[in-house]
């Protein structure tokens, strides 16, 4: 071991290079803006003429922490008409009940043994005790208020945004400040032959842009993927998910404050509606696939979404919009993960290294939780055989006991997760073997009074 | 799924892993559901393990409800705010790891990137000087952390230093109150059902046979059930950890008290040194491999910091453990599951945390195998993380003065601590989900990255040094207001109607 004594000093300026304009581009263009603020960073968006794949986005509740640790105001951009928040998520079914999962970030406990270990004992359906499915099923949006550890704030806000408003809202806020457009695809790239690091671009207008750090959220192949390619996971093996498209149908109903989600011969519609208009995303099968809709580049990831100095982010990097996580929450997350430890000009093959494989982790659960998606929209009698050996372990472990096992830092939080599991698993699992110890009559009690407390939430004279 | 039949469970062996158990067991599970047996033998010592705690034995105490007061007196206990490693990079060198933050992360970036930032330019200043704990335990001052974010008093938490064997003394009283029975006896044979080969029954040296559903494993390196009855392999990590043998002495009491563990390095291995009320607990963990036992012996008395009290005694150990500690009807819980040597002090920490998950997956007959594999993979999980914490120790040195730390130099260590090394030695990246304070260790055994954070080349070289010394002397002031340790514990131990040593 080296033991150095004092660091070398790194090597201003930086120039990042963002190519495609998307909103993953300006998520991450004014990420990178806004936390540099004043530092001297450069930061230039290539619009290459990537388009956003839909004229609405789904975002997770991942999106307000982003904005709130950029210190955006989100007063602007959450206007009516231009988003739909949701509180729950609607599986519907043809055959049987449809399940409602709530964005629910805890639910309360019985003698120290979570809800859904309550009710799997009493036999009852968890939805019924979440204020968050309960509200959506009454067609109630809900806000979450501030009072920690209450009913009221158990469960916190996903929803869906005008793509084109969003954009405007990130652009708008990037060039405020100084981050620099160009338009033009990128037709070369020089490279150094010895690190692999890029350190220009050349676009189709002839101009040079140098750069230290490139983000390739384009939808057209270039010599930048060409340079750092690397394999793709397609999950469309173990998910028949091969194109995309958007439909809109003028309504006149009240705002849903749930995604509904619906499985079809030709694939999988996730849908909300507006007040106006419902707007349906349809994910469509391989055999499906026709002239109208938008074939995916593949749906799935990039092995290595980092290679040297060059991260493939949005299309680029992933598709996964269709699952229950939105491609938007890993743009953000890989913002943010930028922003924990912000590279080097030369960034080093052990940050690579850590940036991949925690990149990756998420990935891997986006993957695993989808899995358990399909799962809970086959049909009941379908065969479960997760691809991934620690799947397997979590639903074992969750039949046999209501358990979970969860990695850190997850990217999916714990009582999502639980739902899910319990969606799935309900008619075949155990319990916690405490409750064998107390009596039906306590457990009674205890969902009682958490069905009042839910009543009394959802009464009108309720102001969350 | 219903189980309504009362489960027996038996505790093997008693000592600090044993009545913990029964204790934690006793606290969570209904008497009318659940009987709980423990099974000693005074003929059979115990190794009394975990003099050093860390921060987390104050949540096990609180979840039993014990009165911290109370178990401070009753086990001896000094307070501990982390630990002081002496001689490890290089001879001269000291560091804490504390237990509490280093510094503050400031605009997203993580404190240390502003010190290797500050250094560039200059200053000289010990990265301990920028935690409370660290600087609070340097002056042998102390008090309980305040509950409120924006004060330096709220950014360390604290642990103690016990004398282990009344500490489990202390927990029988507790598990006996609450209905676990003792059973005086030796083990002489586990029976088990031949169809399923799980444990059926314990046969004691008088004749007894103490049948159960679960048997828990707290019988030490002997291992009585799951190793030499149920066969579960044991992975021998020595060459990733050479040290092998502790002499250990307990010295009289000397001086005011200091609230840390100090682990001092020595040729071929390290000595430490535990204040309790009472005395001085001291041990020299070394090879065996590049010492003899009457070099390490007189090392240790050589370098006690007061008379010895007793005869040194001898423990040979090995580093490693079982990734299968739970075996069909047994879980294995302290010494039997695996051994990490305490240079960070994480023996109970590890015992907690089997008692912990036992607890979480509490099985039934029908759901035992899944939950051995969640137990097992969890258990795994916390042992690879201290096993690659403490192997940073000793791959981290450029001592060149012994064959041993020649060897610690430049010995291969698994890939996961390689990356975790790397990151850090390149830009000062953490794991934030790995044990221990990283950068401390890091840094502290000499461990430079290479480049901070790349955004603070744009800040403005004065601020950042206008902003850490700003932060050193409000360190150093918040720790000055603190009380000495001893006349913290002097107060804590005054009778209810004085009052205790607030600030």
């Amino acid at each position: 071991m080296t033991t150095l004594r004092t660091p070398t000093a790194n090597n201003p300026p930086y120039n990042i290079v963002i190519v495609g304009a998307d909103l993953h581009a300006w998520t991450m263009a004014l990420g990178l803006a806004r936390a540099n603020k004043g530092l001297g960073i450069s930061i230039t968006v290539i619009d290459d003429g990537t388009h956003n794949r839909s004229s609405w986005q789904e975002f997770s509740a991942h999106s307000f922490d982003f904005h709130r640790n950029l210190g955006l105001q989100e007063q602007a951009l959450f206007k009516p008409g231009q988003v739909v928040f949701c509180q729950a998520i609607r599986f519907c079914s043809t055959n049987a009940e449809d399940i409602w999962l709530g964005n629910d970030t805890f639910l309360p406990v019985f003698q120290g043994i979570e809800l859904h270990q309550v009710t799997q004992w009493l036999n009852e359906s968890l939805e019924h005790y979440s204020l968050a499915s309960c509200g959506a099923k009454a067609g109630k949006p809900l806000f979450p208020t501030q009072q920690t550890g209450t009913m009221a704030n158990s469960f916190e806000l996903s929803g869906w945004i005008n793509t084109a408003h969003y954009q405007r809202f990130l652009q708008g806020a990037a060039k405020q400040l100084g981050v620099k457009t160009l338009q033009g695809q990128v037709q070369s790239v020089k490279q150094n032959p010895a690190t692999g690091m890029l350190s220009a671009l050349k676009i189709g207008s002839g101009l040079s842009v140098e750069c230290d750090f490139v983000i390739d959220c384009s939808c057209h192949q270039s010599a930048v993927k060409e340079t750092a390619a690397n394999t793709i996971d397609d999950w469309s093996d173990t998910l028949d998910v091969a194109g995309f498209s958007e439909t809109i149908n003028v309504v006149n109903e009240p705002v849903q404050p749930y995604t509904s989600v619906s499985s079809v011969t030709k694939g999988m519609v996730r849908q909300i509606t507006t007040g106006s208009n419902t707007i349906s995303h349809h994910y469509w099968r391989k055999k499906a696939i026709n002239s109208t809709m938008q074939p995916l580049p593949f749906f799935g990831k990039r092995h290595s979404l980092l290679t040297h100095n060059v991260l493939m982010a949005g299309q680029a990097g992933a598709n996964i919009d269709g699952t229950c996580v939105p491609s938007l929450t890993i743009t953000q997350r890989l913002t943010t993960r930028l922003l924990d430890n912000f590279p080097q000009r030369e960034p080093g093959q052990y940050w690579q290294a850590e940036f991949n494989r925690l990149t990756n982790n998420d990935l891997d659960e986006v993957f695993q939780y989808w899995q358990l998606q399909h799962y809970l929209m086959a049909s009941g009698d379908e065969d479960i055989s997760p691809s991934h050996q620690s799947l397997h372990n979590t639903l074992a472990l969750f039949a046999a006991t209501g358990r979970l096992e969860i990695r850190n830092e997850s990217l999916i939080k714990r009582q999502y997760w639980l739902n899910m599991l319990n969606a799935l698993c309900q008619k075949r699992r155990g319990y916690d073997a405490l409750l064998n110890t107390l009596t039906p009559a306590q457990g009674h009690q205890f969902i009682r009074r958490v069905q009042d407390s839910i009543q009394q939430s959802l009464a009108p004279s309720f102001g969350l | 799924m219903k189980n309504t039949k009362k489960q027996k469970i038996v505790i093997a062996g008693g000592g600090t892993a044993g009545w913990m158990t029964a204790a934690a067991l006793a606290n969570r599970l209904p008497a009318a559901a659940y009987e709980i047996v423990l099974v000693e033998s005074e003929q059979i010592g115990t190794v009394g393990v975990g003099e050093s705690t860390i921060p987390h034995i104050r949540q096990f105490n609180q979840a039993l409800n014990i009165d911290e007061a109370e178990f401070i007196q009753a086990t001896n206990a000094t307070i501990k705010l982390g630990i002081r490693f002496n001689d490890w990079g290089n001879i001269g060198d000291s560091y804490m790891h504390p237990f509490g933050e280093l510094g503050r992360t400031t605009n997203g970036i993580d404190f240390h990137h502003y010190w290797l930032k500050n250094r560039v330019n200059g200053d000289t200043s010990s990265i301990d000087s920028y935690s409370v704990a660290a600087v609070a335990a340097h002056k042998g001052r102390f008090a309980l952390p305040v509950n409120k974010r924006e004060s330096l008093l709220s950014t360390y938490v604290y642990s103690y230093h016990i004398d282990a064997g009344a500490y489990a003394s202390y927990l029988r009283k507790y598990a006996e109150q609450k209905s676990v029975a003792r059973i005086e006896g030796t083990i002489t044979r586990v029976l088990q059902c031949q169809q399923t080969q799980n444990i059926r029954a314990l046969e004691l040296n008088h004749g007894q046979q103490i049948e159960g559903n679960w048997f828990i494993d707290c019988s030490g390196f002997n291992a009585l059930l799951i190793g030499k009855t149920l066969k579960s392999p044991f992975t021998d990590w020595s060459h990733y950890l050479p040290t092998d043998t502790a002499v250990v002495v307990a010295s009289e009491k000397h001086g005011t008290t200091h609230p840390y563990t100090l682990a001092s390095a020595k040729p071929a291995g390290w000595q430490w040194q535990i204040p309790l009320q009472h005395r001085i607990g001291n041990g020299h963990v070394f090879s065996s491999q590049f010492m003899d036992r009457q070099q390490a012996q007189d090392i240790l008395l050589k370098n006690l910091p007061s008379t010895p009290i007793a005869e040194p005694r001898t423990l040979t150990f090995t580093a490693g453990y079982r990734a299968q500690m739970w075996r069909n009807n047994c879980v294995a819980i302290g010494l039997s599951s695996g051994f990490l040597e305490p240079l960070e002090s994480t023996s109970i920490y590890l015992i907690q945390m089997g008692i912990a998950k036992f607890l979480e997956f509490l099985p039934t007959t029908a759901t035992a195998e899944v939950c051995a594999g969640a137990f097992n993979r969890q258990l795994s999980y916390f042992y690879h993380q201290i096993r690659n914490f403490i192997i940073l120790h000793y791959r981290l040195t450029s001592r060149d003065d012994s064959e041993f730390w020649r060897y610690c130099r430049t010995m291969a260590i698994p890939p996961e601590l390689e990356q975790l090394i790397g990151q850090f030695a390149e830009c000062g990246l953490i794991d934030k989900t790995q044990y221990g304070v990283w950068p401390a260790v890091c840094i502290g055994q000499g461990l430079i990255p290479k480049h901070f954070d790349s955004r603070l080349n744009y800040f403005d070289d004065s601020q950042i040094a206008g902003y850490l010394s700003n932060y050193r002397q409000q360190v150093d002031t918040a720790s000055k207001q603190l009380p000495l340790v001893d006349e913290y514990l002097t107060a804590l131990n005054r009778p209810p109607h004085d009052s205790m040593v607030m600030i």
